[in-house]
């Protein structure tokens, strides 16, 4: 039985289409009302904060936490389960997301800032752009995707903010399959948006293999190499 | 007047014929507890799966109460299928629950307790009190499952029981479950370009009496999206059919072991479409080989 999995496509193992998904985000926004944008001005005001105290990336990082745990249960187990029996097995990604955010938060290190302002953009894609993908492809903005509730611009904003801190794997990791599983989802569905996530692990990837070229190439140089300032 | 079961059978085949030549609804015939059900079923697969948007509510219904008023039969779904089991539900509500409605359900876990467990949540999610039909979901846990089943059926709370599978997968278990099991029903995937089951189930499933429910007719629509630029062959005319989705239920239900074809639709005008193919004459093989034939050159 196992083995046979493997002969199923993505297209055979999801049971919607793409107006019962899209109405998903609807249904998330009008039953938990006014919360969706209360968590969108605290991530205004957090974006504002962190551009005036990077310092302050921790508070941030709880307010990821809190969004994730939002999006777990009110998207995934509230409302996405409604159309998707594995919903609920899904939520584990953000609550995995949340831990993590609650872990760098508590520990908190000034990391590596090289890609800071990769993630601020990211961050600021998806606080401000991400809802209104609806008016792109002729929906209604009710189902916009919001940032704390909605799990794609919350996985986006997790990596942007993780390219800040000295172990943004532990947030990249549940984000990036969730993006996986995102792109998928909405390829299958035929949808444009798909774009989105797709291009995010893209980006992810491309960082990825940055940083380990630049520390494999600075690991290869010679002693000599190093700085005049470091040799007394 | 004692009537046997063979009898009854015997009686009910004449009903049918006598349906079939009157141009009606095409009916069939189960052994254990025999029934005549309309060719063209209604499935539920993705279709149904609309939350709780009322907009799709709606049109589900609309979708649910044409395919009633086109005669009714076997509406199909299973827990597997997201909301698909309550949109029904509020479907039937919204139409007072007809008795042309044939209830087919799915006992979808690997775990034996749950099944009644679960069968019960299925039929309070339909809005019914019991399933004409319960079948074993992709043969998942298929031995115990079967075992309450069949004592379900003993004891009057469903009235048919089968198994399923469809993309043509576990035909080798499904052909050992159709030769030792007493089922009524099977579900198999059958249609133009999926053949795999006309080689031995489809015969096998007639020869044991066993009724056989046609999923996915059109590959998840892939197949009638795949044909819809390509114009009708001339003799598609001759045959009464005026869309590509009507051959290819003509060409199912012609198949002599084939009972229902259960396509689904978000779409009142494809219901009708799909159940005047009910008013059509079967094919005989040669007829049906230009039809496969056709689509396989495309």
């Amino acid at each position: 039985m196992i083995s046979e999995w493997w002969t199923y496509s993505p297209s055979d193992l999801l049971a919607f289409g793409p107006d019962a998904y899209w109405h998903v985000f609807e249904t998330a926004n009008r039953t938990y009302w006014p919360l969706p944008l209360i968590l969108l001005v605290a991530w205004i005001a957090a974006l504002i904060w962190l551009q005036q105290r990077p310092d302050r990336r921790r508070f941030v990082l709880v307010l990821l936490s809190v969004s994730a745990v939002c999006v777990g249960f009110i998207y995934f187990v509230e409302s996405y389960q409604q159309i998707n029996w594995a919903a609920s097995n899904l939520a584990i990604l953000f609550y995995a997301l949340a831990l993590a955010a609650v872990f760098l938060a508590a520990f908190p290190s000034p990391g590596k800032t090289r890609w800071k302002s990769v993630g601020l953009g990211m961050l600021v894609y998806a606080v401000f752009l991400h809802p209104f993908w609806p008016l792109v492809s002729g929906r209604s903005i009710d189902e916009a995707e919001l940032i704390g509730l909605a799990p794609d611009p919350t996985a986006i904003g997790a990596i942007g903010l993780a390219l800040g801190t000295r172990f943004p794997v532990v947030l990249i990791a549940p984000a990036a399959v969730w993006l996986a599983i995102s792109a998928m989802t909405l390829s299958t569905l035929g949808e444009v948006q798909a774009i989105v996530p797709i291009s995010a692990l893209f980006l992810c990837a491309v960082l990825l293999t940055l940083t380990v070229s630049r520390r494999w190439r600075h690991q290869g140089k010679p002693q000599s190499d190093t700085p005049a300032a470091d040799r007394n | 007047m004692k009537v046997s079961r063979r009898e009854f059978v015997k009686a009910i085949g004449a009903v049918s014929a006598s349906l079939m030549a009157s141009g009606g609804a095409v009916a069939q015939v189960s052994q254990s507890s025999p029934v005549a059900l309309p060719a063209v079923g209604l499935g539920s697969w993705i279709t149904f799966n609309v939350g709780n948007a009322p907009a799709l509510l709606r049109q589900s219904a609309a979708v649910v109460e044409a395919f009633v008023n086109e005669g009714g039969g076997l509406i199909d779904s299973s827990p597997m299928y997201g909301s698909a089991q309550n949109t029904i539900g509020y479907a039937l509500n919204s139409i007072g629950h007809p008795r042309s409605v044939y209830a087919a359900d799915k006992v979808w876990t690997s775990s034996t307790n749950e099944g009644p467990v679960q069968i019960e949540n299925s039929a309070r999610n339909w809005q019914i009190d019991r399933f004409d039909l319960i079948q074993v979901h992709n043969l998942r846990n298929w031995q115990d499952h079967l075992d309450t089943l069949f004592r379900m059926r003993e004891d009057g709370e469903v009235t048919h029981v089968g198994v399923t599978t469809s993309h043509g997968r576990r035909h080798r278990l499904l052909e050992d479950i159709l030769r030792e099991q007493p089922v009524d029903f099977v579900q198999l995937t059958y249609n133009p370009v999926d053949r795999a089951a006309e080689g031995r189930l489809l015969p096998l499933a007639r020869e044991r009496g066993i009724s056989v429910i046609v999923n996915r007719p059109f590959r998840r629509g892939s197949l009638t999206e795949r044909l819809e630029p390509v114009p009708l062959p001339a003799f598609a005319r001759e045959f009464g059919a005026t869309t590509w989705a009507q051959l290819i239920l003509l060409f199912i239900k012609s198949h002599p072991g084939v009972t229902v074809v259960i396509p689904a639709t978000t779409q009142v005008e494809h219901v009708r479409e799909n159940k005047a193919v009910e008013k059509l004459a079967n094919l005989d093989d040669v007829s049906r080989k230009m039809i496969q034939d056709a689509i396989r050159s495309i």
